[in-house]
């Protein structure tokens, strides 16, 4: 897992916060955007392994971003996970139509659950 | 088969034709052929011993004058010399000479020669010598007679003169010698001239009996020519008419009797004779004719014997002879199909074979006992087909009689009526239920014969109209007269179309006039029964008393009319349409919510009214596929568009009218404008939306921060502090989870996505997320039967609703307590049981255990914390997915929830 570079997109301090340090300590490497426009920005820059895309988010939401990831050639193929909190029925459909790996809600995964999955995620690729 | 029919005598079937009667025999002429003949006979007879007579006559006569004589004279002679007489008183021509001779020697005193009867004596004499003067004139001897004659007279003289002289008593010897010498000589001249005679007498006999000998060989001769001639005339003719009586005519009849020996009765036999001979040709005529009337009866018996025959042979009846001791001699081919026996298997046996068993003995003793009687037995057996079957035969059987009236065979007659017995029986019941319906029915039964104008009225026809059953006559009259003068036109009218056969029954309404004055509404049918000809010639029907429902009628017009204002004063829309759509009726409120001026309006936009109206057309499509399959609607709620254009939101009751027969009417709908409820409840399931989302985002984070910070060092207390902060966390989440997933539901926001779910699997993931409480409170979790199908429905929503039944189970059962949880799998779904040993939930609170917010009064007893959503979750998603959810419970013994979701197909299973 050590050297896997993860995209963290939350505007949620704390979430963010707390999830940045629980990655961290499974031995991610984990950039951090606060905004939509950060996160698109840090995601063609360092080009990470995963990026775990919230919806709901400042400047551009999570869709948006992802319709310009997978509008750029370069981008395209990046792995995205949606991390939301929303209510996932337009979202969701909205989402796996852009090829998004799954749709969790952050309300009902602890800390420890995130972790576990990410490495599953990685595992199975 | 060869029909060997036994005909008795007595059999009636055949009628000869009745033979005529023979004319009488005719009378026989008196000359028969045989008294010809013997006629002929007699008279050929005759004339030859009339031969024979007359020539032995005529010889015998020349005989007798000369022997005559001569007896007389020897016979008076014998006489006096035996007799000695005194007194000879003697003709005397026959005075001898022995006489005289006496009177001589004084031995005979007296010979008076007339004596007393001189006169008579003289007479004779006198006759006699004309006798024999005729006899000497024919035969030439009148001289010899002339001398006898003149010495006869001399001698007479002196007899009478001696008698007188006796008489008178002078005769003295002298006198006596005297004229006894003178006596004698006279006698002597007499007797001389009597010898003369005699002489030439026999000399005249001789020559006579000489010319008589000639002439009789010369009759002889002629007499035996005429007699021969005679005898062969008699002889051809006899055979003539012999051949042309008897031969003839015998070979004409021979060639008759030959002819109707050979069977040709038609030549007549023809005859103009009236003997025996006609007679017998007459006869044989006769007997001709019968023979040939016998033979057109025989041949006219054997033809109707012939058509009896076939007609016995074709019968559909099976015709079974028996002989008398009941053996059966013949069988008809309809004797096969009805029994299934053939002529073979039948003939010789006994009629026995048919039984069924299905009458006693008695009854078959009383048939053979009728029988036997020589009387016929008629009757229903039930007798056994040769396949076993049982069929009904009307049989009759009659015995038959020869001339003696001994019983030679049996006739059996019978006719497979098991058909006509079920269809009689079908009959009466049909009647029977007739008459019962009649009977338990209301209406009046009435029976017109239009022929005579009768008409049976029935009890109930008459009460109907207030009359006991012996009033009213059985005449159309008595219709007519109480019939209401008004419906009388329209009534015959009805009654002429039916019989024109314009109308396929007759039917009408009129009123009668009630006994008692008023009038009685009435609903008539009947139907018509027809002649060959097809004229109508009775009707039947009956009278149904409407005078109720036009009450009714008059009632619910009454009623309606009230509904129609209320529906006109309401604020609910109403609507009638075809099923097509086609608005019928509307109300005003209708008009109202959908912005018309008013009813009339709305009716007018037609058509297109629906298409403009209704904003999502596949929701009202799918209102009307809901109304076509169920029938009605309820609650259906649905945006349209008013003629201005605005949007409302509308909820619909509806309803298909039917038909009698099932088909749709029209339908009808209730509709109410909701679109304000429906904004509040819009803002609001967008308020909790937004504020469950707002909610959630501190909330994860609060809760991710604390499981963050559990993971770092810290003193015991600092610990618990964060360990109970992350529970308190956790719960708020579930709790907007909860109120969110309820509001997506309520909503219909959500979009479930169904797919086959392995339950084993989800159970697993449930089970270790609450294991941790499990093992503290030390519960005994059971798996069974796990091995069904995975169910179809939203994952997701699954787990949610088994997660939230599994950790009620496990939430409200005491430490140490077991749950069990089980699945199975019946009609397509599959049923998965929780069940716990828990506090159980009263009985009153189990109707509504499955309502938002609601909590069963012993729930706090274990758990303050609850919020009443968990079981209503599972309720919207029971529902949502095709399921139910149902709860069996026992306050303190423990509680089995069942949630049933449908058990994926096969196919998706696989997939």
């Amino acid at each position: 897992m050590t050297g896997k570079t993860i995209l963290l997109a939350e505007d949620e301090r704390s979430l963010r916060r707390a999830a940045e340090v629980a990655l961290t300590r499974r031995g991610f490497t984990v950039i951090a955007a606060v905004n939509g426009e950060e996160a698109l920005h840090l995601a063609r820059l360092h080009r990470p392994d995963l990026i775990l895309l919230d919806l709901l988010m400042p400047k551009m939401t999570g869709m948006q971003v992802l319709d310009a990831l997978r509008a750029d050639p370069a981008t395209r193929d990046f792995k995205v996970l949606i991390l939301s909190n929303s209510s996932r029925d337009l979202e969701i459909a909205g989402a796996e139509k852009l090829g998004v790996l799954d749709y969790w809600i952050k309300a009902n995964v602890s800390l420890q659950e995130l972790g576990d999955r990410v490495v599953k995620v990685f595992e199975a690729a | 088969m060869p029909l060997n029919l036994p005909i008795s005598d007595t059999d009636r079937i055949v009628t000869g034709a009745p033979t005529e009667a023979p004319p009488p025999p005719r009378q026989l002429s008196f000359w028969t052929t045989e008294r010809r003949l013997f006629g002929l006979f007699v008279v050929f007879a005759l004339a030859f011993s009339s031969y024979v007579i007359v020539r032995d006559w005529m010889m015998d006569e020349m005989e007798i004058n000369g022997a005559v004589y001569n007896s007389i004279q020897q016979h008076t002679d014998l006489l006096v010399d035996v007799a000695k007489p005194r007194l000879l008183i003697i003709e005397p021509y026959f005075v001898t000479h022995e006489m005289l001779d006496r009177v001589a020697r004084n031995e005979l005193h007296e010979l008076s020669v007339l004596g007393q009867r001189q006169s008579a004596a003289i007479a004779r004499h006198r006759a006699a010598r004309e006798q024999w003067t005729e006899f000497a004139r024919d035969n030439g001897l009148e001289p010899e007679m002339a001398a006898v004659a003149s010495t006869a007279d001399a001698l007479l003289g002196f007899v009478s003169r001696a008698a007188a002289m006796m008489a008178a008593g002078d005769l003295s010897a002298a006198r006596s010698i005297d004229l006894h010498v003178e006596g004698e000589r006279l006698y002597a001249a007499h007797v001389a001239a009597a010898t003369r005679l005699e002489l030439a007498v026999a000399e005249r006999v001789h020559q006579t009996e000489l010319a008589v000998s000639d002439s009789a060989r010369t009759w002889e001769l002629a007499f035996t020519l005429t007699g021969g001639a005679l005898v062969c005339i008699w002889m051809v003719g006899g055979a003539m008419a012999t051949r042309a009586w008897i031969v003839k005519p015998v070979r004409r009849a021979v060639k008759h009797f030959e002819a109707i020996g050979s069977g040709n009765y038609s030549r007549p036999v023809l005859t103009r004779r009236e003997d025996e001979f006609g007679e017998m040709l007459r006869s044989l005529d006769r007997m001709r004719l019968n023979l040939a009337d016998l033979v057109a009866a025989r041949d006219e018996w054997l033809a109707r014997l012939r058509v009896l025959s076939r007609a016995v042979e074709s019968s559909d009846a099976a015709i079974l002879i028996t002989d008398s001791r009941g053996l059966i001699k013949y069988v008809n081919p309809a004797f096969t199909t009805i029994t299934g026996y053939s002529a073979d298997e039948a003939l010789g046996r006994n009629p026995r074979m048919l039984q069924s068993g299905d009458h006693p003995p008695e009854f078959y003793a009383e048939l053979w006992a009728t029988i036997t009687a020589k009387k016929v037995w008629h009757g229903d057996l039930v007798n056994r087909h040769k396949s076993g079957r049982l069929s009904r035969e009307q049989a009759s059987i009659s015995p038959v009689m020869d001339d003696a009236g001994n019983i030679t065979h049996f006739v059996a007659v019978k006719t497979d009526v098991t058909e006509q017995r079920q269809t009689e029986q079908a009959l009466q019941a049909s009647e029977e239920r007739f008459a019962l319906a009649m009977a338990g029915t209301d209406d009046g039964l009435w029976d017109w014969n239009l022929v005579t104008d009768t008409v049976y009225y029935s009890d109930r026809w008459k009460a109907m109209l207030g009359y006991d059953p012996g009033e009213l006559e059985a005449h159309i009259g008595a219709f007519d007269r109480l019939m209401h003068p008004e419906d009388r036109d329209r009534v015959r009218a009805d009654k002429d179309r039916y019989l024109a056969g314009e109308a396929a029954s007759y039917r009408s309404e009129f009123r009668l006039r009630h006994k008692d004055g008023h009038w009685v509404h009435i609903l008539a049918r009947g139907s018509a029964a027809r002649n060959a000809e097809g004229l109508p010639v009775r009707m039947v029907g009956t009278h149904l008393d409407l005078t109720e429902r036009v009450l009714m009628e008059s009632r619910l017009a009454e009623a309606e009319r009230r509904q129609r204002e209320i529906l006109e004063q309401s604020v609910q829309g109403f609507y009638q349409a075809t099923e097509n759509g086609r608005l019928l009726a509307v109300n005003p409120a209708m008009a109202t919510i959908l912005d018309y001026d008013g009813p009339l309006e709305m009716l007018d936009e037609w058509p297109g009214f629906w298409d403009r109206v209704c904003l999502d057309k596949p929701r009202r499509a799918e209102y009307l596929h809901q109304m076509h399959t169920t029938g009605f609607v309820t609650g259906f709620e649905y945006r349209l568009r008013t003629r201005t254009g605005r949007i409302i939101w509308a909820a619909e009751n509806g309803r298909a009218v039917l038909n009698g027969d099932g088909s749709c009417s029209y339908y009808e709908g209730f509709i109410e404008d909701i679109t304000q409820r429906k904004e509040a409840e819009q803002l609001k399931t967008d308020f909790v939306s937004f504020v469950t989302h707002q909610l959630r985002t501190p909330l994860s984070g609060i809760r991710w921060m604390l499981d963050l910070a559990r993971q770092n060092d810290m003193d015991e207390e600092t610990a618990s502090f964060i360990a109970d902060a992350y529970s308190s966390a956790e719960r708020l989440i579930g709790l907007v989870n909860d109120l969110l997933d309820i509001g997506r539901l309520e909503s219909g926001r959500l979009i479930s996505s169904p797919e086959p779910v392995d339950l084993a699997g989800t159970f697993d993931s449930i089970l270790a997320d609450v294991a941790p409480l499990v093992a503290s409170k030390g519960l005994d979790v059971q798996r069974s039967s796990l091995d069904v199908p995975p169910v179809l429905a939203d994952p997701q929503l699954a787990r949610q609703a088994l997660l939230n039944l599994i950790s009620n189970a496990v939430k409200y059962t005491p430490d140490g307590g077991r749950v069990t949880i089980q699945a199975r799998v019946h009609d397509g779904l599959v049923s998965c049981a929780v069940q716990d040993s828990g506090i159980g939930i009263p009985a009153t609170s189990q109707a509504r255990l499955f309502e938002k917010f609601y909590r069963a009064e012993n729930a706090s007893t274990i758990d303050t914390e609850g919020t009443g959503l968990g079981l209503y979750l599972v309720r919207l998603i029971a529902e949502r997915s095709g399921g139910t959810i149902t709860c069996r419970s026992v306050e303190g013994q423990g509680s089995t929830f069942t949630l049933t979701l449908p058990a994926a197909a096969p196919r998706e299973h696989a997939a």
